[in-house]
This record gives structure tokens, C-alpha cells and sequence, in this order.
């Protein structure tokens, strides 16, 4: 898994490429709550070059979400495609965090 | 491309799971299975390992089998187990209509198994639980 942050229009850009499993959850989960606990709160999950993502992974997203939310800000996914976009479809999580086509949009909303 | 049939055993441990993914897909990508069947492949069985992880041997750890076989068309994976009967289909459902603040995640894994797998099957043999994942082509490669 890649995990590359960068800061943009008041938003904090986090480009997840590779694979988002077992394996690569407990990563991204802390380099998730570091970023929240830095006071990065308004995140940008750019997933465009994720290849798919298990439900160890989505667990990790959806706890960075909430923990985000926690802290006054948000999480919105961005940039979705194939497998990873099947898979947050097929549970639901596409419908309970804000997800947009691709990372300019989404600073823009 | 020619049938695949090959098995291996793990160790129902944690660490086990990522070469247990390995194996599956790297069979399945030599029976000519596509990119976006293999992605499925590859989370349902990470999902099953884990679950067979979590649950066949209380603390403790055991046998954790695999067996593939198939051809680009359609491609079997078993993953087997020694521990109590265990069906995995049994977990409860999410509740995927739930808010962010209150949603549970269990059962999700397995969920998604039935979502993405043409067949999914679990079978009590002897002392053995058996479960069978099967893909199919689907002819929606290069949509992924």
C-alpha cells in the first residue's frame, strides 16, 4: 500500500494506491488517526490507484472517518474505480461518507 | 490456458493470510483468470482465511488447507478446516442502511464473499469444515 499526503485547499490529500487489506489496514489505520490527531481533519481519500480494498480495509476507513468526524472535520473519498468502487457499492459504504469522481471535485464541493 | 489443480497447507494464524492470497491468485492468474476476478478471488479468500483464523481453533491453531483447481472459465478455491463445525454463512448480515456513528461491521466480511463470488458454499466432511469460492468469466473485463 501507498499512503502519500499532501495539503490542498484546506484539505488534507491522502493518496491510497495498492492494496487495502489485512495486511496494509493497521498501517493505514495509524497513519490515519496520526493525521487526525495532527490536526488534519479534513481528509481527501484519493483512491484512484487503489486496486481494491477487503473489509479489514474498510473497517480502517471508516474508523479514520468517524474519528475525523470526532474531531469537527470529515472524510470524503474520491477517485473511485473497478474493484474498489464495487466493493464500497456492494457494502453500503458508498452511501454513508461523502465519495465524488475525483479529487477536484471533491475540493470543490 | 491449461487446468490448474494444486493444493497447499498453512497454519490458521494470522500471519498465514497474505501467502494464502498469493497462492489462490497466482493459480487463478495461471489458469488464465482476469485481473478483476482475480481482485474478488483474492478478498474473499482473505476474508474466509481470517474467519477460519478467528474461529476453528479458539486460541490455539491448526491446519488451514487449500485446494484450487479450474480453467480461465471457472476457477474453484476450498479452504478447509479442523476446528468445531463452523459455517460462515451463518454470521449476521450488516446493516448497511446504519449511520456512520452507529454502524456495526460484523458479518461484513462474509457478506461480501456472497456479493462477489458466483458460488459460495459451506460443507461439514468428516472432521473437516469445507469452504468452496468459485468465479466464473463474466466477460466484463477492461470495465474494471
Amino acid at each position: 500500500m501507498n499512503f502519500e499526503t499532501r495539503q490542498e485547499s484546506g484539505w488534507t490529500v491522502v493518496a491510497v494506491g495498492g492494496r487495502l487489506d489485512t495486511t496494509s489496514s493497521a498501517e493505514f489505520d495509524r497513519r490515519g488517526q496520526e493525521l487526525v490527531a495532527a490536526g488534519s481533519t479534513r481528509i481527501v481519500l484519493d483512491l484512484s490507484e487503489l486496486e481494491y480494498v477487503s473489509s479489514a480495509g474498510l473497517r480502517a476507513v471508516l474508523t479514520t472517518a468517524k474519528s475525523a468526524q470526532a474531531a469537527g472535520g470529515k472524510l470524503a473519498i474520491a477517485g473511485m474505480k473497478g474493484v474498489t468502487k464495487e466493493v464500497f457499492s456492494i457494502s453500503g459504504f458508498d452511501s454513508i461518507l461523502p465519495t465524488y469522481a475525483d479529487v477536484p471535485t471533491a475540493l470543490a464541493s | 490456458m491449461a487446468p490448474i489443480e494444486a493444493s497447499q497447507e498453512f497454519h490458521a494464524q494470522s500471519e498465514d493470510v497474505p501467502g494464502i492470497v498469493e497462492f489462490v491468485a497466482a493459480r487463478a492468474q495461471e489458469a488464465g483468470v482476469g485481473a478483476r476476478r482475480v481482485a474478488h478471488l483474492r478478498i474473499a479468500v482473505e476474508e474466509i482465511a481470517l474467519n477460519i483464523c478467528d474461529h476453528a481453533y479458539g486460541s490455539s491453531t491448526g491446519l488451514l488447507g487449500v485446494s484450487v483447481s479450474g480453467d480461465g472459465d471457472r476457477f474453484v478455491a476450498e479452504l478447509f478446516d479442523e476446528g468445531p463445525a463452523f459455517d460462515p454463512e451463518a454470521a449476521p448480515a450488516p446493516d448497511l442502511d446504519a449511520s456512520i456513528e452507529r454502524r456495526a461491521v460484523g458479518g461484513l466480511g462474509v457478506f461480501l464473499v456472497q456479493r462477489l463470488m458466483d458460488e459460495f458454499r459451506y460443507r461439514r466432511e468428516g472432521r473437516r469444515n469445507i469452504v468452496t469460492l468459485v468465479v466464473s468469466a463474466d466477460g466484463q473485463e477492461g470495465e474494471a
